[in-house]
C-alpha cells in the first residue's frame, strides 16, 4: 500500500523534473540552440560544450534543453486531442450498443488497421510537409485505442445495478453518461494517457526523424537524431545525447503510468 | 386493513417468454396474477430460477411482458414510453439484492440520496442536500456518511442508505428484490425492521421478492410461491404454516433450518432439481418432484383455486370437488 505510493512520488518527482527542464530550458539553457559557430562544429563533448557541439556548431545540450519544449507541447496537445475525442466516441457506443455500436467499432477497426506512421507519412506525402498535416494524420487513427477502451468499460458499466438505481433517481440519459458512466472511465483514461505520453513522444520523434514533423532549423529531438545521422560515425554524441533525451523520457512516463494503475486501480480500494 | 383500501399493482397474467439461440422459447414467467393493495406486503418466494427476479423487472418495468397486463392504481403500464416510465419511476422506487454496486463507486452517498430531489423535484442543491441529511437521520444513520464513499460503508449501511433513497419521494410502491439476501442475518433483522417501520408510517405498498420463507411468514401480508415461472399457491403470511397446502409450499416449510427446530423431526429436503423450465412438458409443473403426484397431474396443470379467505392453491389433490373457482 505505502510502496505504490513511494514509487509514484519517485516517478512523479521525475516527470516533473523533465517537465521543469523542459519549461525552463530555454533560461537555463547555456548557449543559443540555433546559433551556428563554424569555428566550433563537432565538438566532443567537453568543458565548453557538456554534450558537444553539432555539424554547425550549435550547443547540443542547449538544444536539446529547448527542444525539450516542442516535443512535450506538441505530444500533450496530441494526447489531450485524442484522448478526449476517443473517449467520447468510446463511452457513447457502449453504453448505447446496437447499431450505433456496430457501426462506429467497425470505423475504428478499419482505423486500427492502419499503421499509424506508415499512415502519417501517406497523409503527409498527399498533403506536404507539415506539423499540422502530420498532427492530423497521426490524431486520425490514435483515438481509436481510447475508444476501444472507453467502449469496453461503458458497456460493462450501463448493465451495473448503479445505472439502473440512477435511472430510478430519475437521471436522464445524458446525466448518466456524465454522472454514472464517465467518473467510471476516467481514471483509466488517464492511466492510458500517462502511458501514452512515451508511446506519442516516440512516434512523433520518428516522424521528426523522417523530416515530417519539426521543421529545421527548431530544435527537435527526433530531428535531432535526424541531423546527427550522417556523423554518427565521427560525431555519435548528437545522437546518443538526443536518443538518450528521448529514451529516459519514454521510461520515466511509462513507469509513472504504470505505478498510476497501482494507485487508481479501483479493485485495490 | 388492506383489503378495503385501494389496489396499487395488479399483474394480471403476466408471462415472459425468452427466445433461446437454439429456437426454444423459455417461460420464465407463466401467467402470474398477484395484486399488490395499499399498505400491503406481498412477498413472492421461490428457489432460485423460478422466475421472481424476472417478476421483479416486469413489475418496474425494466423488461417488456411477451404478454399480459399491468395496472399501476388503475391505470394501464403494461407499454409505457421512456418518457412516461419517468413518470413510473418516480412513484415506483426499487432496492436490490447488493448493496455495494447501487451506487457509483465515484459518487458520494450524499449525492446519491440528493439526486431523486434534484431530478424528479428539481430542488436546488441546498434543498437537495437538507432532504439528503434527513433521509439520513430517518433510517438512523448519522451525518458523517453524507460524504463518505460506498466503499467505506459496511453491507448494511449501505443498504440503509438504499432504502432511505427509495423511500425519500414517497413512493406507492416499493419494490425489494432480495434486499435482505445479501446481508448478515442480525443486520437483516434491522433492515426489515426499518422497512416495517416505514411503511407502517405511510400506506405503500411493498413487492418482495425473496428465498426465505421465514422472513415471509414474519412481514408478509400475503405470499405467493413461485415454481418454475409458475404461482403453485397464495397465503396470509401469518398463518402461512398452517395455510400451506401445496407439496411445494410444504417441502419448502421442511427444509427450512431453524435454530428452535425440533431435532426429532427429520429436516427434509427436496430430492432433485427443478426441471429445466425450456419446453416444459404439459401437466402440472411440479408433478416431477411431487410426493403425492397422480395420474391428472401429469395431464393438466391445475388453476390457482380458492380455498378460503385469502387463500390460493393450485394443486389437484386439494381441489374442491365442486367447480374450482379460479382466483381473481
Amino acid at each position: 500500500m505505502r510502496g505504490k505510493w513511494i514509487r509514484f512520488s519517485v516517478f512523479l518527482f521525475l516527470a516533473l523534473l523533465i517537465l521543469a527542464a523542459a519549461f525552463w530550458g530555454p533560461v537555463l539553457a547555456p548557449y543559443d540552440p540555433l546559433e551556428t559557430d563554424f569555428a566550433a562544429k563537432l565538438l566532443p563533448p567537453g568543458r565548453a560544450h557538456w554534450m558537444g557541439t553539432d555539424n554547425v556548431g550549435r550547443d547540443v545540450f542547449s538544444r536539446i534543453l529547448c527542444g525539450a519544449g516542442n516535443s512535450f507541447a506538441l505530444t500533450f496537445f496530441m494526447i489531450a486531442l485524442v484522448s478526449v475525442f476517443g473517449t467520447g466516441i468510446g463511452m457513447v457506443s457502449g453504453y448505447f450498443g446496437g447499431s450505433l455500436d456496430t457501426v462506429l467499432m467497425r470505423i475504428t477497426d478499419i482505423l486500427l488497421a492502419f499503421p499509424d506512421t506508415v499512415f502519417a507519412i501517406a497523409v503527409v506525402g498527399m498533403l506536404g510537409p507539415g506539423l499540422l498535416n502530420t498532427v492530423a494524420a497521426l490524431s486520425f487513427v490514435w483515438w481509436t485505442k481510447y475508444a476501444r477502451m472507453a467502449r469496453g468499460l461503458a458497456s460493462v458499466i450501463r448493465t451495473r445495478d448503479y445505472i439502473l438505481q440512477a435511472r430510478f433517481g430519475g437521471a436522464g440519459t445524458f446525466k448518466i453518461l456524465a454522472c454514472y458512466v464517465l467518473p467510471n472511465i476516467v481514471p483509466q483514461v488517464i492511466i492510458m494517457a500517462a502511458l501514452d505520453v512515451g508511446g506519442m513522444m516516440l512516434a512523433l520523434a520518428g516522424l521528426s526523424f523522417l523530416g515530417l514533423a519539426s521543421q529545421p532549423p527548431a530544435p527537435e529531438w527526433g530531428y535531432m537524431l535526424y541531423e546527427g545521422k550522417s556523423y554518427m560515425q565521427t560525431a555519435p554524441w548528437i545522437m546518443i545525447f538526443a536518443g538518450l533525451a528521448i529514451f529516459i523520457t519514454v521510461v520515466v512516463f511509462n513507469l509513472l503510468g504504470d505505478s498510476l494503475r497501482d494507485i487508481l486501480d479501483p479493485k485495490e480500494e | 386493513m388492506s383489503e378495503k383500501k385501494g389496489k396499487i399493482l395488479e399483474l394480471s397474467h403476466v408471462s415472459r417468454e425468452f427466445e433461446l439461440r437454439s429456437g426454444e422459447r423459455l417461460r420464465a414467467v407463466a401467467d402470474v396474477s398477484l395484486s399488490v393493495g395499499q399498505g400491503e406486503c406481498v412477498f413472492v418466494v421461490g428457489e432460485s430460477g423460478c422466475g421472481k427476479s424476472t417478476l421483479v423487472k416486469l413489475a418496474a418495468r425494466m423488461e417488456t411482458l411477451t404478454s399480459g397486463k399491468i395496472l399501476f392504481e388503475g391505470e394501464d403500464v403494461t407499454s409505457l414510453r421512456e418518457r412516461e416510465l419517468r413518470w413510473y419511476r418516480r412513484r415506483v422506487q426499487i432496492v436490490l439484492q447488493d448493496p455495494g454496486s447501487v451506487c457509483s463507486p465515484r459518487m458520494k452517498t450524499g449525492r446519491f440520496l440528493m439526486e431523486p430531489w434534484i431530478n424528479f423535484e428539481k430542488k436546488t442543491r441546498r434543498e437537495a442536500r437538507e432532504m439528503a441529511l434527513y433521509s439520513l437521520e430517518r433510517v438512523g444513520l448519522p451525518k458523517e456518511y453524507f460524504g463518505k464513499y460506498p466503499h467505506q460503508l459496511s453491507g448494511g449501511e449501505m443498504q440503509r442508505v438504499a432504502i432511505a433513497r427509495a423511500i425519500a419521494l414517497h413512493p406507492r410502491l416499493l419494490i425489494c428484490d432480495e434486499a435482505t439476501s445479501a446481508l448478515d442475518v442480525s443486520v437483516q433483522r434491522q433492515i426489515l425492521d426499518l422497512l416495517r417501520e416505514h411503511q407502517r408510517e405511510t400506506d405503500y405498498g411493498v413487492l418482495f421478492v425473496c428465498h426465505d420463507l421465514a422472513v415471509a411468514e414474519d412481514l408478509g401480508n400475503k405470499v405467493a410461491v413461485m415454481y418454475l415461472g409458475h404461482v403453485v399457491e397464495i397465503m396470509t403470511g401469518g398463518s402461512l404454516r398452517r395455510q400451506a397446502v401445496h407439496p411445494y409450499t410444504r417441502a419448502l416449510l421442511d427444509s427450512v433450518l431453524s435454530v428452535c427446530a425440533d431435532r426429532r423431526e427429520p429436516l427434509r429436503i427436496l430430492p432433485g432439481e427443478p426441471p429445466s423450465p425450456v419446453n416444459l412438458p404439459e401437466g402440472c409443473v411440479f408433478c416431477s418432484r411431487c410426493r403425492h403426484a397422480e395420474e391428472i397431474c401429469a395431464r393438466k396443470m391445475p388453476e390457482l383455486m380458492s380455498l378460503g379467505e385469502g387463500h390460493w392453491a393450485a394443486c389437484w389433490r386439494t381441489a374442491p370437488v365442486s367447480d374450482p373457482v379460479p382466483a381473481g
